[in-house]
C-alpha cells in the first residue's frame, strides 16, 4: 500500500483515479490547485505523485522543478496534443507519463512499475490465512508453504496488484505467457482453477461474467 | 543583360556614333575648303609665273632671232630654282616637246598635258609618297606654242587630314572612356531605386510581408515606390488577417479537442470501473453520476457548438420581435433552475419591440441568464432591463452574484474560457456561452459590454445600433 497524491483540477478525473487506486489498496490525497501542491507534499509525504500538466495557477512543469529535489516519484498526466510536453516532462525528471484518455489497468500498471523501482510497494500480501511474500516468491497458507509453479505465481502477483479489478483472460495471458500465446485462454482457466484450489481462494478469485477474473479483497 | 548595362551601352554607342559622324563631316568639309583655297592659290601662282615667264621671254626675244630651246631654258630656270624651295616644280613644252623640267618623279601618264590652245587643265595625281597638283596651260600670243606646267606638292593637305583624323580618333576614344565612367555612375545611381524595389519584392515573395522600400525621390520611381509600399501594406494586412483567422480557428479546434478530453476520459474511466471493479454501492452511484454529468457536459458542448456553427448570415431571419414574450419563454425554460436556487427575475422592460432574429435573441437571453444563475447565490435576484438610450435599444442583464476579477472580464468571451474550470464544468458550462452571445451580437450589429466586480455582481449590457424599429 502506497500513499499517493493526485494533482488534477478536473474533479471527475481526480475522483476516477482515487477510486481506482483505493480499489487496489492505495491511500490517496487530492489537490486541484498548483499553488497548494508543495504544502500537500509536506503534509502527506506521498510515495508517488500523479501530476496533471495543465493546472490552474502553476503548471505541472513548473511544479516539477520544485518537486524534483525531493526525490518523490512523479507520473505526469498529459493530453495527446501535448506530446512535446511529454518529452519535456520526462526530461524535467518525471518517472513516467500517461496520456488522457487512459485505461485504468494501464494507469495501475505504471504506478506499480514506478513504485517497484522506488521499492515502496509492499512485499507482503496477507488475506485471511494466506500470506504471499512477493519478493521471495514464497506463499504460505496457514503458515505452511505452498508450492506454486512460476506461471501460477506470476498470475497470483498480477491478481494481487490489480486486486478488486477484473482482468480479462487476454490481458492475463499476454502478461503472464506473452503475446505468442494469444487465443489460448483455456490455459488461464486451468491455472486459475489450480490457484483457487491450492490456496483455497475459491470465494476470492471470482469469475466475472464475460469479463475475466478478479481477486476480491473487500 | 541588366537594365543599367543596356542603358550605359546604348548611350555610349549613340554618343560615339554621333561624334564620329559629326567629326567625319567636319573633317571632310574642312579638307575640301582647304583644298579649294590651296588649289586656287596654286592656280593664281601658275598664272602669275606664266605671265612673268612670258614677259621675260619677250624682253629677251630681241637677242635671239628665233626661239630655241636654250634661251627658253635660261628664261625658266630662275623661276624653277626659286620655286623649288616651295615644293613647286615647273615644266615647259614647245609643240609637245619638252624644253625644261625639274620634276623628277616618273608618272604613269600625264593627262593634264592633253589640252588644246587656250585651254587649261588642273589634275591632282599621286606619285610615290606624295600627291601633286598639275596645272597646265599655253602661254599667251605670240608664244602660244609654249605649254607651261606648274606642279605643286600638295601632300601637306593630305597629311593634315590624316593628322586631324588620327587626333580625332584618340580624342573620341578618351571621351568615350570618360563618358562611360560618368554614365555608369549616373545610371547606377538612377537605377538604385529599381534595385531597392527588386530587393523588396524578392523579400516579400519570400514571405517577409513587413518589407518596405525606402525611396523618397519625387520622380516616377518614387511614385512607384510609394504605390508599391501601399500595396505591400495592404498585402500584409490581408495576410495577417488570414493567418489570424486561421490561427483562431486552429485555437478553437485545439481547445475543443482539449475540452472534450476530460468528459471522454471520465466517461470511459467510470465505464471501465463499473465493468471491472469490485465496487461498493456508494462507488457505483458516484461513477454513474459522473457518467451522466460528463455526458451532459458533452451534450451541452455539442449543442452550443451547433448553435455557434449554425448562426450564419444567410440563415437568420430578422423581424419585429417582442422582447417581453421572449423573456417569458426563457424564464419558463429556466423555471426549474430558478426555483431550485430560489432566484427571482425582475423585469423592467420599457421598450419591447426590436428588429432581430427571435431564435437568436432567445439563445442570447438564455445564455446570459444561465450565467447569471450560476453566479448568483440562493435567494438573490436577477434584473432584466430594456430601454432606449440615445435612440439605441439597450438590453441589460444584471446579477448580484460572485462577479469576476478585472483581468477575467477580458477573457470570458473567448471560446472555452471559464473562470473557475472545476466549478463551472460541474455546472455543465463549456465556456462557449459568451462566445455564442458575441456572435449573435455581431450579426445584430450590437455590442456587448461586460462590467463586473468581484463578489458584488455582473452587468451585461447589449447595445443594438441598428435594431430600432420605425413602428
Ligand atoms: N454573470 C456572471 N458572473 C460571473 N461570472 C460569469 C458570468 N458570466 C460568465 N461568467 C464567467 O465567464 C465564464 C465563461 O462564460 P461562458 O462563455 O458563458 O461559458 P459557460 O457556457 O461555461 O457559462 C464562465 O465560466 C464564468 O466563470
Amino acid at each position: 500500500m502506497a500513499n499517493i497524491l493526485i494533482v488534477e483540477d478536473e474533479m471527475a478525473i481526480a475522483d476516477l483515479i482515487a477510486m481506482n487506486l483505493k480499489l487496489v489498496g492505495h491511500a490517496t490525497t487530492q489537490i486541484d490547485d498548483g499553488n497548494e501542491v508543495m504544502a500537500a507534499i509536506q503534509a502527506t509525504t506521498p510515495d508517488l505523485i500523479i501530476l496533471d500538466v495543465m493546472l490552474p495557477n502553476k503548471d505541472g512543469f513548473e511544479l516539477m522543478k520544485e518537486i524534483a529535489p525531493l526525490g518523490v516519484p512523479v507520473i505526469f498526466l498529459t493530453a495527446k496534443d501535448q506530446l512535446d510536453d511529454k518529452i519535456m516532462g520526462l526530461r524535467s525528471g518525471a518517472d513516467d507519463y500517461i496520456v488522457k484518455p487512459f485505461a485504468i489497468i494501464e494507469l495501475i500498471t505504471r504506478i506499480e512499475t514506478v513504485l517497484k523501482r522506488y521499492q515502496v510497494h509492499s512485499s507482503i500480501f496477507r488475506l485471511e490465512q494466506l500470506e504471499v511474500r512477493l519478493d521471495e516468491h514464497v506463499v504460505l497458507l496457514n503458515d505452511e508453504q505452498v508450492d506454486l509453479t512460476t506461471k501460477e505465481f506470476s498470475l497470483l502477483t498480477l491478481l494481487i496488484a490489480n486486486q478488486n479489478l477484473a482482468l480479462s483472460r487476454e490481458k492475463l495471458l499476454s502478461l503472464v505467457w506473452g503475446v505468442e500465446f494469444m487465443g489460448e485462454t483455456r490455459t488461464i482457466d486451468v491455472h486459475i482453477q489450480k490457484l483457487r484450489k491450492k490456496l483455497s481462494l475459491e470465494d476470492r478469485i471470482k469469475t466475472v461474467y464475460k469479463v475475466g477474473y478478479r481477486l476480491e479483497v473487500r | 543583360m541588366k537594365l543599367w548595362q543596356k542603358m550605359v551601352l546604348s548611350i555610349i554607342i549613340v554618343f560615339v556614333l554621333g561624334m564620329d559622324i559629326v567629326a567625319y563631316v567636319l573633317i571632310n568639309k574642312s579638307y575640301a575648303l582647304n583644298k579649294t583655297t590651296e588649289y586656287s592659290a596654286a592656280q593664281n601662282e601658275q598664272f602669275f609665273i606664266k605671265k612673268s615667264l612670258s614677259q621675260s621671254i619677250a624682253s629677251t626675244a630681241g637677242n635671239y632671232t628665233a626661239l630655241n630651246l636654250d634661251n627658253l631654258k635660261s628664261n625658266i630656270i630662275p623661276y624653277a630654282d626659286y620655286y623649288r624651295n616651295q615644293k613647286v616644280y615647273l615644266e615647259l613644252y614647245i609643240n609637245n616637246e619638252i624644253v625644261y623640267s625639274n620634276f623628277n618623279n616618273s608618272m604613269n601618264s600625264r593627262p593634264e598635258l592633253n589640252i588644246g590652245i587656250g585651254e587649261q587643265s588642273r589634275i591632282a595625281q599621286d606619285s610615290g609618297e606624295s600627291r601633286y597638283l598639275f596645272i597646265a596651260s599655253y602661254l599667251a600670243e605670240p608664244y602660244s606654242k609654249l605649254k607651261f606646267v606648274y606642279i605643286k606638292d600638295v601632300q601637306g593637305l593630305m597629311d593634315y587630314k590624316k593628322q586631324i583624323t588620327d587626333y580625332f580618333v584618340i580624342i573620341s576614344l578618351v571621351a568615350a572612356l570618360c563618358l562611360s565612367c560618368i554614365i555608369i555612375l549616373l545610371v547606377w545611381k538612377l537605377t538604385r531605386p529599381l534595385r531597392a524595389l527588386t530587393k523588396a519584392t524578392g523579400e516579400i515573395a519570400k514571405g517577409h510581408y513587413q518589407q518596405r522600400v525606402q525611396i523618397n525621390s519625387q520622380d516616377e520611381i518614387g511614385e512607384f515606390a510609394r504605390n508599391f509600399n501601399i500595396m505591400a501594406g495592404s498585402v500584409e494586412t490581408h495576410v495577417q488577417l488570414l493567418s489570424n483567422a486561421t490561427a483562431e480557428k486552429q485555437r478553437f479546434i485545439d481547445n475543443l479537442a482539449h475540452e472534450m478530453r476530460t468528459p471522454i476520459t471520465a466517461i470511459m474511466g467510470y465505464g471501465e470501473f463499473l465493468k471491472y471493479a469490485n465496487y461498493s454501492e456508494e462507488e457505483r452511484i458516484k461513477a454513474l453520476d459522473y457518467i451522466i454529468s460528463q455526458s451532459e457536459r458533452m451534450q451541452n458542448m455539442s449543442l452550443k457548438l451547433l448553435d455557434l456553427a449554425g448562426i450564419r448570415k444567410d440563415q437568420i431571419c430578422f423581424g419585429n420581435i417582442k422582447l417581453d414574450e421572449i423573456v417569458e419563454r426563457v424564464e419558463a425554460t429556466l423555471a426549474h433552475r430558478l426555483t431550485e436556487n430560489k432566484l427571482e427575475i425582475k423585469k423592467i422592460l420599457q421598450h419591447t419591440v426590436l428588429w432581430a432574429d427571435a431564435h437568436l435573441m432567445e439563445s442570447l437571453l438564455l445564455n446570459l441568464l444561465e450565467n447569471a444563475i450560476r453566479a448568483s447565490s440562493p435567494g438573490g435576484s436577477i434584473d432584466v432591463l430594456s430601454y432606449v438610450k440615445h435612440e439605441q435599444f439597450v438590453l441589460q442583464i444584471s446579477d448580484h452574484g460572485q462577479g469576476m476579477a478585472e483581468d477575467e472580464i477580458q477573457k470570458v468571451r473567448e471560446p472555452f474560457y471559464r473562470v473557475d474550470k472545476a466549478r463551472s464544468s460541474q455546472n455543465g458550462g463549456a465556456g462557449l456561452g459568451l462566445a455564442l452571445c458575441e456572435q449573435i451580437c455581431l450579426l445584430h450589429q450590437a455590442t456587448m459590454n461586460i462590467s463586473s466586480t468581484l463578489n458584488i455582481g455582473t452587468t451585461v449590457e447589449i447595445i443594438f445600433y441598428n435594431s430600432m424599429t420605425t413602428l
